[in-house]
């Protein structure tokens, strides 16, 4: 029951009271004047509600939004949402939001492989330092190291040019880290091959990280140059007869316990490379015309004094001096692809590390040996390279005679012509100061790797220098290239 | 409770009308419409005892013989004296002026309503939607009734005085007094 009936008056108009509440509503009026009254005004509203037109219409009003400001147009009410500064800031940081993510895609897109070829360089870079020793603890272990007894007599080797490995790591320039730069200061759009080839670079240093050997105890081998432009060499010994293969290991595996291994004494691939040729230059005075090498190096041995340049080239190379050469000197080879670019200004050959129709490899020794170029083209097959320009090298048999620093072409076109492409871009290279016979038993030893004591690499430039200290080879130098497809 | 005979309604119907009229007019006027009202209850409506019938029908008559006491008036020119020849010819149907009124009035109280808050509106509509207060309390699951009949009552006279006080406007006129005009309300 209400306290007062006079809070029933409101259902009196809308004719929604119950039989009870009329029934002491009305008691109640006829007893009070004022409630009376009050009835009497309601039946202004309930006269009003009782026609069913203009019932209907208030009751739509009030089933619109309740609301009178927002009782407008869903036009009005866009605009209204619209001007209110709290709506205007949410709308604002939401396009914010959405423009970020989007410039952030985008930016990920266009520039997250450099910035991660970055990071990556740079945590190979840091992980480097942190490998390399300080120059004491370098003594140390270049103490226990077994340096052969010609390095070990002397803190300098004899004949070679002051060294060059002192040049502290922070300095050194790398290949990468330029061609990084130059990427950067190119235009997003035309940075899609190169990040192309810097995200195959990048595969590439991982796969050849997992494919890195354990580090030979002993090496000497200079501070080169981290970053490379094609796949670092795979040095290998023969393999014995008897198939029992030493193993082998990747120069470019052993790279960091060489870094951490070279002291400052120790002579650089490059300086054994052009020492062997020094050496023996020095014993003539003469040069031979038209070979790039002994015309700058005069690198003839004396038993070869008065021999023309066609007697050597022709093959005549005898094998005892052949020999005599392999055993008196670090034998070595240099290596680099080449690619012949139209878009140089200037029309020199711009040197890039890609294989692709123009790609050519260029092989130099620096003794005369019996040159051979394999490939293997997968199920024990195998092919051998022939050189771009034959005219100035000996044929012997299926290799060739090769004189010191005589450079020597291959197009690695080669490797995808025929019916029968080679199953990986893995050459290998045979010098060696006679013919070789089997030569399939050097296919595919790369796996095997010895614990290479004496060979050394090093990688300047876009060239690599290999060489091979042993004192006296007696099987032919054998360096793995892998060549990046 | 005692029962009421519909003497007894009628009598104290009498009293009230009196008492409303003379406030909203003069106290003759006041007896004049009360006697209306009763004659008309007594004449059509004899048969109606039932004081939940007789007292929202002698409001009804009350409002209607209010409403015909001032077109009556109006008629005569005590409002303003016009020629006979100016009027116009009556219609049968309802008056325009009347139709009128009554959509200017339903506008303004649309608009009165829309001032009303969310629950004010809300028991309105209920209401018109034909829902009594025990029903609306069910709806609103309030667990009190008393707090729909406070809220409605609230919101009806917050809503009465947004309309100025009155549902309509009707006039009263002395009838003593030609061409005073009186405003009921």
């Amino acid at each position: 029951m209400p306290k007062s009936w006079e809070q029933v008056l409101g259902g009196y108009a809308t004719n929604t009271l119950t039989e009870e509440e009329k029934r002491h509503l009305f008691e109640a009026a006829l007893n009070d004047q004022a409630l009376f009254e009050a009835l009497a005004d309601e039946e202004g509203l309930k006269a009003m509600l009782a026609d069913p037109e203009a019932r209907q219409r208030i009751l739509a009003s009030l089933q619109k939004q309740p609301i009178p400001e927002a009782s407008v147009s869903s036009q009005g009410s866009w605009w209204s949402w619209f001007r209110q500064p709290s709506h205007l800031a949410w709308a604002g940081s939401l396009a914010t939001l959405a423009l970020a993510v989007v410039f952030g895609w985008q930016f990920e897109k266009e520039w997250g492989p450099l910035v991660k070829e970055q990071q990556e360089f740079e945590m190979t870079t840091s992980k480097d330092d942190e490998a390399s020793p300080s120059p004491e603890p370098l003594l140390e272990e270049t103490d226990r190291i077994k340096v052969p007894e010609r390095f070990a007599s002397q803190s300098e080797p004899v004949g070679l040019p002051p060294m060059r490995a002192e040049a502290p790591q922070s300095k050194k320039p790398t290949a990468a880290k330029e061609d990084l730069d130059r990427l950067r200061q190119v235009p997003a759009k035309v940075l899609s091959d190169s990040v192309v080839k810097k995200e195959a670079t990048k595969a590439r240093k991982l796969k050849e990280k997992r494919r890195v050997a354990p580090a030979p105890k002993r090496a000497f081998v200079q501070e080169t140059p981290k970053e490379e432009q094609f796949m670092a060499p795979s040095v290998a010994m023969a393999p014995e007869p008897q198939g029992s293969f030493q193993p082998a290991s990747e120069v470019a595996a052993f790279d960091e316990e060489v870094e951490r291994a070279a002291g400052p004494s120790a002579p650089r691939p490059q300086d054994l490379f052009y020492a062997q040729t020094d050496r023996r230059g020095d014993e003539v005075q003469e040069t031979v015309g038209g070979m790039r090498g002994q015309a700058l190096l005069g690198r003839v041995s004396p038993e070869q004094q008065g021999v023309s340049p066609e007697g050597i080239l022709g093959g005549m190379i005898n094998r005892d001096t052949l020999h005599d050469f392999s055993v008196e000197g670090a034998r070595g080879i240099r290596y680099r692809v080449v690619r012949e670019t139209a878009t140089e200004a200037d029309g020199e050959r711009s040197q890039v590390v890609e294989r692709k129709k123009a790609d050519r490899l260029v092989l130099e020794v620096n003794i005369p040996g019996y040159l051979y170029v394999l490939v293997s083209l997968g199920n024990g097959k195998w092919q051998q390279l022939v050189p771009i320009s034959f005219g100035q090298v000996g044929k012997a048999e299926m290799g060739m005679t090769v004189l010191p620093h005589q450079p020597v072409e291959f197009s690695l076109a080669q490797l995808s012509q025929g019916d029968q492409k080679a199953s990986a871009s893995r050459l290998t290279v045979l010098l060696s100061p006679t013919p070789v016979v089997e030569l399939s038993r050097w296919i595919g030893t790369e796996q095997d790797r010895p614990e290479l004591e004496a060979f050394v690499s090093e990688r300047v430039g876009d060239a690599i220098y290999v060489v091979d200290r042993s004192p006296k080879p007696t099987e032919p130098f054998h360096v793995e290239i892998l060549v990046r497809k | 409770m005692v029962e009421l005979t519909r003497e007894d309604i009628l009598r104290q119907l009498r009293e009230r009308i009196v008492a409303f009229a003379t406030s909203r007019g003069s106290r003759e006027g006041a007896e004049d419409l009360a006697q209306d009202v009763l004659m008309v209850l007594h004449e059509k409506y004899s048969h109606v005892t039932e004081l939940t019938e007789l007292v929202p029908l002698s409001f009804q008559i009350l409002r209607y013989k209010m409403l015909d006491r001032h077109r009556k008036t109006f008629r005569r020119g005590e409002y303003n004296q016009e020629s006979v020849d100016d009027q116009p010819i009556v219609d049968p149907r309802d008056d325009p002026s009347v139709q009128a009124e009554q959509k200017e009035r339903v506008a303004q109280f649309i608009a009165t309503l829309q001032q009303l808050g969310e629950r004010c509106r809300e028991l309105f509509r209920l209401k018109l939607e034909g829902n009594s207060f025990p029903e609306i309390q069910q709806i609103l699951g309030e667990r009190s009734i008393n707090t729909i009949y406070t809220w409605d009552s609230r919101c009806r006279k917050q809503l009465l005085a947004l309309m100025g006080g009155r549902w309509e406007m009707i006039p009263l006129v002395d009838e003593n007094k030609p061409g005073k005009k009186e405003t009921v309300g």
